[in-house]
């Protein structure tokens, strides 16, 4: 994950929280499916409309695959119940991740992200730009999933919470971006 | 937290021989475990019209359940299980050639693990697919393979497509009868 502070003065400052890529990175086609699959569980689709990847199967036949459906209102894959959107929260709470965590203790903000397929570094990732609208204290950002639950509601889950250490202070007017990035 | 470390690790008679590491990084809160289920779900293997479904605690607090994988949706829809399989499915092979951008199945594959064990650990934030074969013949095991079985195309074509080859160096020697393990282990 990275955690980027655009101040007034147009100074960029930038945190990176968390592993970044050591190894390998990809360069084969077996990676490159790999990636796709795991962009249909991350993709942004409003509702009712679907995403589909090409993927070359074990008899080196191109096939065109639906992976989230819009006509499905029922399943995770489903865009039927309503927007099928990733968001990113940010806020003050700097008590440690635990189990009964379910979203961020001191949410100030959440946003809807953009979501990226990069096929040519090899990664998927969700970002927000935040513009403060009174001077805050970022120390804690999670990622939301949304989607439709097997009773064809639009649901929202907390699928990771992250506590930046130290907090970070961003001015009224700054920026301040998030990305989540996932790389194969 | 969040991806992802994906450590392929392979095994002789037990005993760890080798190991690739891909990525990094671990957890083990709530938000950790919402997202090893989902991941779970995603490698978990079902029969043709069977269902794999994960809960996960929503923002008010609530268990709720998210089908994954059903006999439902588009012919053409790759979760469904209307006609294939969503299964994985781990092969073993001899080729030493380098993984490629060309690579949609394993150079020389022998054999295959067509039902890996699959372990979901909430706590420790890991899956792991772990593929086996015991053979009545020495073998060389150079590159494994993981292979998601699914339906591919309009006309519910049922295929594997690959989504990770691993090349060993040294190619591994397992003597007939000897147990040969390979382990996927995402952490996440």
């Amino acid at each position: 994950m990275v955690v980027e502070v655009v101040r007034r003065d147009g100074r960029r400052e930038v945190v990176v929280v968390g592993g970044g890529s050591e190894v390998d990175g990809g360069g084969d086609l077996a990676t490159l499916w790999f990636l796709r699959i795991l962009a249909s569980v991350f993709v942004n689709a409003t509702a009712g409309t679907s995403v589909t990847f090409t993927i070359v199967d074990s008899t080196n036949t191109t096939r065109t695959q639906t992976h989230v459906d819009g006509g499905l209102s029922s399943v995770f894959h489903g865009s039927g119940c309503g927007d099928r959107v990733y968001a990113i929260g940010l806020g003050s709470s700097s008590v440690p991740p635990s189990r009964s965590d379910y979203k961020l203790l001191g949410e100030f903000a959440r946003l809807d992200t953009t979501f990226r397929l990069d096929e040519s570094l090899y990664y998927i990732s969700h970002s927000v730009m935040y513009t403060a609208d009174v001077d805050r204290v970022v120390c804690e950002v999670g990622l939301y999933a949304r989607a439709c639950d097997n009773g064809g509601v639009l649901r929202t889950v907390l699928l990771d919470r992250t506590v930046l250490s130290p907090c970070v202070s961003v001015g009224a007017g700054e920026i301040i971006g998030v990305a989540y990035r996932f790389s194969v | 937290m969040v991806f992802g470390l994906l450590v392929v690790e392979d095994y002789i008679d037990g005993r760890l021989v080798g190991r690739v590491v891909k990525d990094w990084f671990s957890g083990g809160d709530l938000s950790t475990a919402n997202y090893v289920r989902l991941v779970g779900a995603m490698f978990t293997s079902v029969p043709r019209d069977g269902s794999a479904s994960f809960s996960a605690v929503d923002v008010d607090g609530v268990s709720r359940t998210f089908i994954f994988k059903v006999s439902a949706g588009s012919r053409h829809w790759f979760w469904n299980t209307y006609i294939c399989a969503n299964r994985v499915r781990v092969g073993f092979g001899s080729s030493t050639a380098v993984p490629a951008r060309n690579n949609y199945r394993l150079g020389s594959e022998f054999i295959s693990d067509e039902s890996p064990r699959l372990i979901v650990d909430e706590d420790a934030g890991v899956i792991v697919v772990e593929g086996r074969f015991v053979d009545a013949v020495d073998r060389t095991v150079c590159e494994v393979g993981l292979f998601l079985h699914a339906t591919v195309s309009f006309e519910d074509v049922c295929r594997d497509v690959l989504v990770d080859r691993t090349v060993w160096s040294p190619c591994r020697s397992v003597p007939a009868g000897v147990p040969y393990i390979v382990r996927y282990r995402f952490v996440l």
